[in-house]
């Protein structure tokens, strides 16, 4: 009677184990979600100190070298919205329209997050229009 | 000149005048008898005969001339271009460990030392780098010599100091590798060096051996061919040289090696011509530039500079004694003193060039003993000569609207590119590990590593033998892309209105075609699948959804508008069947199809060109940053979040495993029969692109999964990435949907994913939350989902 007992009670335990829900699948979210804004990169200094020496030479209308320090910076980080907006600003200042119009588009795709450039961008973009 | 000829008597005059001399003589020598004609005649033929020489030699000298003006008008000596890698920009914060920076230093021709003298040298202890970098002119600006401390920690530089004032430095490149050289076809390369780059004691080592008398004579020196001669007749056979530096150079410029009096005498003529032309210091620069030295591969290695580059990885103007008369001795014999294949031979040359120095008084013999006694000191293997063939092929095809074939091997130009010199390292080692992967050594493979955000090629690969400088697979293999043109059909598709919530069916279809045949396509794994979101038929790859929506939504010309805009729809008739991804595309242009997905939409032409300056420094090209919004950019996002379903939970969820918790993105492609094993994916910045297959076109046996996704993994684990950070638009809102019915659904139920919509566009209805439903989920568990 034990006997049959206890192997009843093993197969009961046994069925109710089958029957139990499988351990929940792992799911890490993540990935499903657009990325917050990341913390600024390690590269910060070194590209603020390229697009400064840029900003040097678009003020001494030398564009062709500031282009030259831009494309070093944007190189390094090609999510600095501001180095982009000032290769715009520059093929604007060389009346590079359709150069200036790409780029200042590329620079509003990084800057959602900052108002003010923002702001720039749309003034500069209608620039390159007129 | 016309005033002058109008003063010369007219020429009938002058035509009469002879002919009375000659009737003259005809009467006297008939008069004198038959004797004097004799002589006359035999003096007359001597005359001739001077005279045939004096022309013959006027037309030869005429002719030596021209060759000299000819090689010396001009440019002198054809120039190999020069193609360098990226410069790697150092900053505080980079992710980059000591070795990895050595192996840069070292690609760069920079070396290890106890203690930093000068440029070109580099020391690592503990956590500290110390690198003296050489000036290097570089597209933008100058860069000059200096000594510069790099400090590391965690994996990154963690900080920059000019040694010489002490003073933080925050950005600063690296001197770039040079990758290569286009080699003109007579296999000759040199590096130009101007007289005044010429150490002075190259030139007092160079003639106390070869020309002791070079700043005296004018081209010949006749006692040193006479010493030479008395010698030679002494030995029995050759053993001594006559000929003074200029010969040398008349020699290797303007003819062969051959030895006879011809050559010989030619040889004279045109050192003395040269002297005439050209001055003491053009001769001995030619001279250094020109004399053969080495023989690496199909490459001759021309002049003193490149052969001290090769052998001792330091500019002429670092060498030390012992350095230079080791060069100076292998003047004698290219081939029998080479150090690297003969280093016993080309020590006792070396040595002896020494023992004439000290006998001509140029060293004592304490520093005679110093020197004879140091080991040859150069590298133990030449570097390749073109170690990145793949690479070097695509550069000059870009290269080639702008710069002809001749341009590239003559004219010493500086091409600058974006190849990484690190990642194409660490490329080939996942590709050979990947490939281990597979029992076929047939298996043919290409790679394209591109930064899609700067729109740059890193790295490449056309051969499963990365060295290899055959047929170049990364660029000329058309071969059907299978499944990775469903990310457009996709993006067309989502342009059409659908969502990835969109429900639709894998059951059969027929295509009646334009020919009458009846088309029927099925899923890779030959089963129907039932109702499902256009999201989960994406990620599981199912071919019969696509292929109907191709067909009924328009998703097949919305397909072929899209490949046009990109320039790769090949073919004028659209048919069905590249709904499936029959057209063929190179890898290349697969990578560049891809760069647009994962740059959101904008059109970055994948190039390797940075720039390109001559040889006197003057910037001829500046390859601009390219950007071009040429797709929706919200509509490339919602392909983006299919993608990475690919690599969480579809058909490249290989990629979850091996990289947990690290997101990326891509796609797996497969050919009737796995004829073509495909893979495309994407990290934070870097695109890799992977075909695997055979030449002959017989299946590979590979699905994409089970191929050129492992290897694409191999490639990527080594190489390092940063997970994708997913970009977002005001244009999208985000939705738990359910991944079959495509209700709105939420995060906790069980085939709930969240996706992007359009706004307004995501949907009104909600599913039921099948955590509950037990039967639904034993059917689905049973369908194998």
């Amino acid at each position: 009677m034990v006997t049959r007992l206890l192997t009843l009670m093993l197969l009961s335990l046994v069925i109710s184990a089958c029957a139990l829900k499988p351990p929940p699948v792992e799911r890490t979210e993540t990935y499903h979600r657009p990325a917050k804004p990341a913390k600024p990169p390690a590269s910060r200094s070194a590209v603020d100190t390229l697009r400064r020496k840029a900003i040097q030479l678009i003020n001494a209308e030398r564009y062709d070298d500031a282009i030259g320090y831009l494309q070093r910076a944007i190189k390094i980080d090609p999510r600095d919205a501001r180095s982009w907006h000032y290769l715009a600003q520059t093929y604007w200042h060389m009346q590079d329209y359709p150069q200036c119009r790409a780029m200042v588009r590329r620079a509003m795709s990084y800057s959602q997050q900052d108002e003010d450039l923002q702001k720039a961008n749309r003034t500069l973009l209608q620039q390159c229009f007129e | 000149m016309t005033a002058g000829r109008s003063k010369k008597p007219p020429v009938r005059r002058r035509r009469s005048s002879a002919t009375r001399r000659g009737n003259g003589k005809r009467r006297s020598s008939r008069k004198n008898g038959t004797t004097r004609p004799r002589r006359f005649t035999a003096r007359r033929i001597l005359l001739v005969l001077a005279a045939v020489l004096v022309v013959l030699l006027a037309i030869q000298i005429a002719y030596l001339q021209h060759l000299i003006n000819q090689r010396f008008d001009g440019e002198t000596w054809a120039r190999p271009s020069r193609v360098y890698a990226r410069p790697l920009e150092l900053f505080n914060g980079l992710q980059a460990t000591p070795q990895q920076l050595m192996r840069e230093l070292e690609l760069a021709d920079y070396r290890p030392v106890q203690r930093l003298s000068q440029p070109g040298e580099f020391r690592f202890s503990g956590n500290r780098l110390d690198i003296h970098l050489r000036g290097f002119d570089f597209i933008d600006e100058r860069q000059p010599a200096q000594p510069v401390r790099l400090r590391f920690g965690k994996g990154r530089l963690l900080g920059l100091t000019d040694l010489e004032t002490g003073l933080d430095i925050d950005v600063l490149r690296l001197t770039p590798a040079l990758i290569g050289s286009f080699i003109p076809g007579n296999g000759e390369d040199r590096r130009v060096v101007d007289f005044e780059e010429i150490p002075p004691e190259l030139i007092g080592i160079l003639l106390t051996v070869e020309d002791r008398t070079f700043y005296e004579h004018h081209g010949i020196n006749p006692l040193s061919i006479l010493r030479a001669l008395w010698a030679n007749l002494r030995a029995g056979h050759t053993v001594q040289g006559g000929s003074t530096l200029t010969q040398q150079l008349a020699k290797n410029l303007f003819l062969s090696s051959e030895r006879s009096l011809w050559r010989k005498a030619n040889e004279a003529l045109l050192a003395l011509m040269l002297e005439l032309r050209f001055d003491k210091n053009t001769l001995l620069t030619a001279y250094v530039n020109e004399v053969f030295l080495l023989q690496h591969k199909r490459v001759a290695v021309h002049g003193f500079a490149l052969a001290s580059r090769l052998l001792f990885k330091k500019p002429l103007s670092s060498l030390d004694t012992d350095q230079l008369a080791l060069l100076v001795g292998m003047v004698k014999g290219p081939g029998v003193y080479n150090p690297i294949l003969h280093p016993d031979r080309a020590l006792k040359r070396r040595n002896q060039v020494l023992a004439i120095l000290r006998t001509a008084g140029r060293i004592d013999a304490e520093r005679y003993a110093t020197l004879a006694a140091r080991p040859l000191g150069v590298t133990r293997q030449l570097p390749p000569v073109n170690p990145f063939p793949a690479y070097l092929d695509l550069v000059k095809k870009q290269l080639a609207s702008n710069y002809s074939a001749r341009d590239l091997s003559e004219q010493g130009l500086r091409i600058f590119t974006a190849f990484d010199p690190t990642r194409q390292l660490a490329l080939e080692a996942g590709l050979r590990r990947g490939l281990r992967r597979f029992d076929d050594n047939e298996i043919q493979a290409a790679v394209i590593l591109a930064d899609y955000l700067a729109g740059e090629v890193l790295a490449l690969t056309g051969d499963r033998q990365t060295d290899f400088p055959g047929f170049n697979r990364a660029l000329l293999a058309q071969r059907p892309i299978g499944s990775l043109i469903k990310p457009m059909l996709l993006y067309g598709l989502l342009q059409k209105g659908l969502t990835l919530a969109t429900v639709v069916d894998d059951r059969p279809i027929r295509i009646e075609q334009s020919d009458g045949k009846v088309w029927e396509p099925a899923n890779y794994d030959k089963r129907l699948h039932g109702k499902m979101t256009l999201y989960q038929a994406f990620i599981k790859s199912y071919n019969l959804p696509f292929v109907r929506l191709g067909v009924e939504q328009g998703g097949l010309k919305a397909l072929a508008d899209n490949l046009q805009k990109l320039g790769l729809l090949k073919q004028s008739v659209v048919y069905p069947s590249m709904l499936l991804g029959t057209t063929a595309m190179t890898p290349f242009e697969l990578a560049q199809l891809y760069q647009l997905i994962a740059n959101g939409g904008y059109f970055a032409p994948l190039t390797t060109l940075r720039g390109v300056v001559d040889k006197d420094g003057q910037l001829l090209t500046r390859v601009p940053l390219s950007s071009r919004e040429l797709y929706d950019r919200s509509g490339m996002i919602q392909v983006q979040r299919a993608m990475i379903g690919v690599a969480e939970e579809g058909t490249a969820r290989y990629l979850a495993q091996r990289f947990a918790g690290q997101t990326l993105a891509g796609k797996t492609g497969t050919t009737d029969d796995a004829r073509d094993s495909w893979f495309a994916g994407f990290s934070d910045r870097l695109l890799t692109v992977v075909w695997l297959g055979h030449d002959d076109n017989r299946p590979v046996g590979l699905t994409g999964s089970s191929g050129a996704l492992r290897v694409w993994a191999d490639v990527m684990a080594q190489v390092g990435f940063d997970p994708l950070r997913l970009g977002d638009d005001p244009n999208l809102e985000w939705q738990y949907v359910d991944r079959f019915s495509g209700g709105l659904s939420s995060a906790g139920c069980k085939d709930s994913v969240l996706l992007p919509f359009r706004k307004g566009q995501a949907p009104d209805y909600r599913a039921s939350c099948i955590e509950n439903n037990l039967i639904e989920r034993a059917i689905r568990w049973l369908q194998g989902y």
